[in-house]
């Protein structure tokens, strides 16, 4: 899920740039307001342990492999503010040590996976919280995994480097097996935690749910609202050649090769666009609170924990 | 370890160049006492320092791109990467000229062009997933395309030419991010940050993850061998059920490590920021660099063909 350098165009990476600034900076407050002393250490070792479960891969379908990706368990443990923190330190030290994820990209990958998946994570974990612990801990990784695919799929659309139906599909499809692999492995974690440690579980405190769904909404808007404010500005770069002149020859050269491409309807299906979001967002929904309410189910009948 | 000269200073920090494994670097360290008889192999073990990870075997080189201050190369990579994301793809010469600076400035730093090809493979499976989804690409104004059997979908030149872009652009990115840690030792790169002004709780995040990174990950390689051995056979979703104890186990390691870590932090006068030997300073050669290096990035960006 880590977008390399190249992949957006743009209005997309300056847009989810800008988004995940002002975000991550209203974050930094937040977790500077609960912040002790001893945290960021605390903060910076937890950080490391996510990475580390990372590296924690299980077989999914057809000798192909998942691996853990640690946002909703830590917003469960740690409280949403410091687990974006967290995320945004884990995704930044891929990016720059790495080579995973690019460093233009960097501000959609940490909007992805540092601030739309602990969100989304803790608003499920909270919402259904109070009916089961392992069963909102269980669909709080699965609906982050498949919301934060479904957005890296709006992005490479928007960005015109893949057609939105298929690409969202095909990522969503995959991401729903991925993600009830990470919904277990949340939910097992969880409750291994409540049985052992249950003082380091910070999802055990009273949950603020509004306010993680008032600020993952200010996000997503901002991104939506900035993102056709960028795109009317011209490709920086591309409006200065063309004004010199120089693209022309250039592109002739090219087009004998290849030629230009356009993306149809790029720019006005974008009321479109935003609905075919919502739309997916809300099927992944269903189906994480469908699968939630059969586990749940099954939880009455079984054993706890 | 190749060392050039008498050790007379022991239990003091200090520079000078030596060699373990391939690379002649220098870094501060300090050798703790060794009787005259000791050799060289006792010499070896008393060779305290910090350099941990693959990816780190040529940061603590000496080459006058690693002289430059960490904020200098910082700055001007990020910029490279920026130029060469907003470059338009159909001026592939420029991409050759891009190609052409990175070489040279691999090759000042004197770190092998190989092992930055080598790490840049990381950039494949978003690449091969990109590949997979440009099959569907719609690109109506030219219906002259390689048709798969799909009625609406084939691999159009339009979804080559996005692959194109993608490709050349990320693998680019990703050799110039190699480049920066290459040449900037991580804790250097995060004290550049902190003197930019980067919030103080991420820099120690970045600090703390970096050292730690290894400690948990070696932790997660033992259990990962200690499940191997023991736990074969059985269905999915128990592997599963493994993992996510395994992970919860892991965390509670991790936070109790966090606490001894800050406790014994605390002992030693830690007052919430981090306290580094060298304070970095621009000099005369990041001047001269910055303006060579900006001079070539125009020149590359903006010279008409």
């Amino acid at each position: 899920m880590h977008i390399p350098d190249g992949f957006l165009d743009t209005k997309t990476w300056v847009t989810t740039a800008a988004a995940s600034s002002i975000a991550i900076a209203y974050a930094v407050r937040r977790a500077n307001k609960e912040l002790e002393e001893k945290d960021p250490p605390l903060m910076g070792v937890l950080a490391a342990f996510i990475f580390a479960a990372q590296m924690l891969n299980f077989p999914v379908a057809g000798g192909t492999s998942g691996h853990f990706l640690g946002a909703a368990l830590a917003a469960i443990l740690i409280g949403p503010w410091r687990a974006m923190l967290v995320m945004l330190a884990v995704v930044g030290v891929q990016a720059f040590l790495f080579g995973d994820g690019g460093i233009s990209a960097l501000g959609a990958n940490v909007f992805n996976m540092a601030i739309i998946a602990p969100s989304v994570a803790y608003l499920v974990y909270g919402v259904i919280k109070r009916f089961s612990a392992p069963v909102a801990a269980f669909a709080a990784g699965l609906v982050s995994t498949v919301v934060t695919a479904l957005v890296v799929a709006i992005e490479l659309y928007l960005s015109g480097t893949a057609p939105l139906a298929i690409t969202a599909s095909l990522m969503t499809g995959w991401h729903i097996v991925i993600g009830a692999a990470e919904g277990l492995i949340t939910a097992t974690t969880v409750g291994y935690l409540a049985r052992v440690r249950p003082d380091l579980i910070h999802g055990n405190t009273a949950l603020d749910v509004r306010s993680i769904a008032v600020f993952s909404s200010i996000s997503v808007a901002l991104a939506v609202f900035l993102s056709p404010l960028a795109s009317s500005f011209p490709d920086g770069l591309e409006r200065v050649a063309h004004d010199i002149g120089f693209i022309d020859k250039a592109t002739v050269l090219f087009n004998a090769l290849i030629p230009d491409y356009a993306i149809p309807g790029l720019r006005n299906e974008w009321l479109a666009t935003g609905l075919a979001g919502l739309l997916g967002v809300g099927i992944a929904l269903g189906v994480g609170f469908g699968l939630a309410g059969i586990a749940r189910r099954r939880q009455v009948g079984g054993e706890t924990g | 370890m190749d060392s050039q000269h008498e050790h007379d200073h022991d239990d003091e920090i200090h520079f000078h160049d030596h060699a373990h494994g391939a690379v002649t670097h220098r870094h501060a360290h300090y050798h703790q006492h060794v009787h005259e008889e000791a050799a060289d192999k006792e010499l070896q073990e008393t060779h305290r320092h910090t350099h941990t990870y693959s990816f780190e075997l040529y940061s603590h080189a000496d080459s006058p791109i690693h002289r430059l201050d960490a904020r200098t190369k910082t700055i001007a990579l990020v910029a490279l990467i920026m130029a060469i994301v907003l470059t338009p793809a159909a001026e592939v010469w420029r991409f050759g000229l891009y190609f052409t600076a990175i070489t040279l400035l691999y090759i000042i730093a004197g770190v092998p062009l190989t092992f930055g090809a080598k790490r840049s493979l990381i950039v494949l499976p978003f690449v091969l997933f990109a590949g997979v989804l440009l099959v569907f690409m719609p690109d109506k104004p030219h219906p002259e395309a390689y048709n798969l059997g799909f009625e609406r979908y084939a691999i159009t030149h339009g979804g080559l030419y996005t692959l194109f872009n993608a490709l050349i652009k990320s693998w680019l990115s990703v050799l110039t991010t190699i480049l920066l840690y290459s040449t900037t030792p991580f804790p250097k790169f995060v004290k550049g940050l902190e003197l930019i002004r980067v919030p103080q709780v991420l820099t120690m995040l970045f600090s703390f993850l970096y050292r730690f990174m290894s400690v948990l990950t070696s932790e997660v390689k033992t259990m990962l061998r200690a499940r191997d051995a023991r736990a074969f056979g059985g269905s999915r979703i128990w592997h599963l059920k493994i993992i996510g104890q395994m992970v919860g186990s892991l965390f509670i390691r991790s936070y109790e490590r966090a606490e001894r870590v800050y406790a014994a932090m605390s002992a030693r006068g830690y007052d919430g920021t981090i306290k580094t030997l060298e304070v970095p300073a621009f000099a005369m050669r990041d001047v001269v660099f910055t303006v060579l290096f900006f001079g070539t990035l125009s020149i590359i960006l903006f010279w008409r063909l």
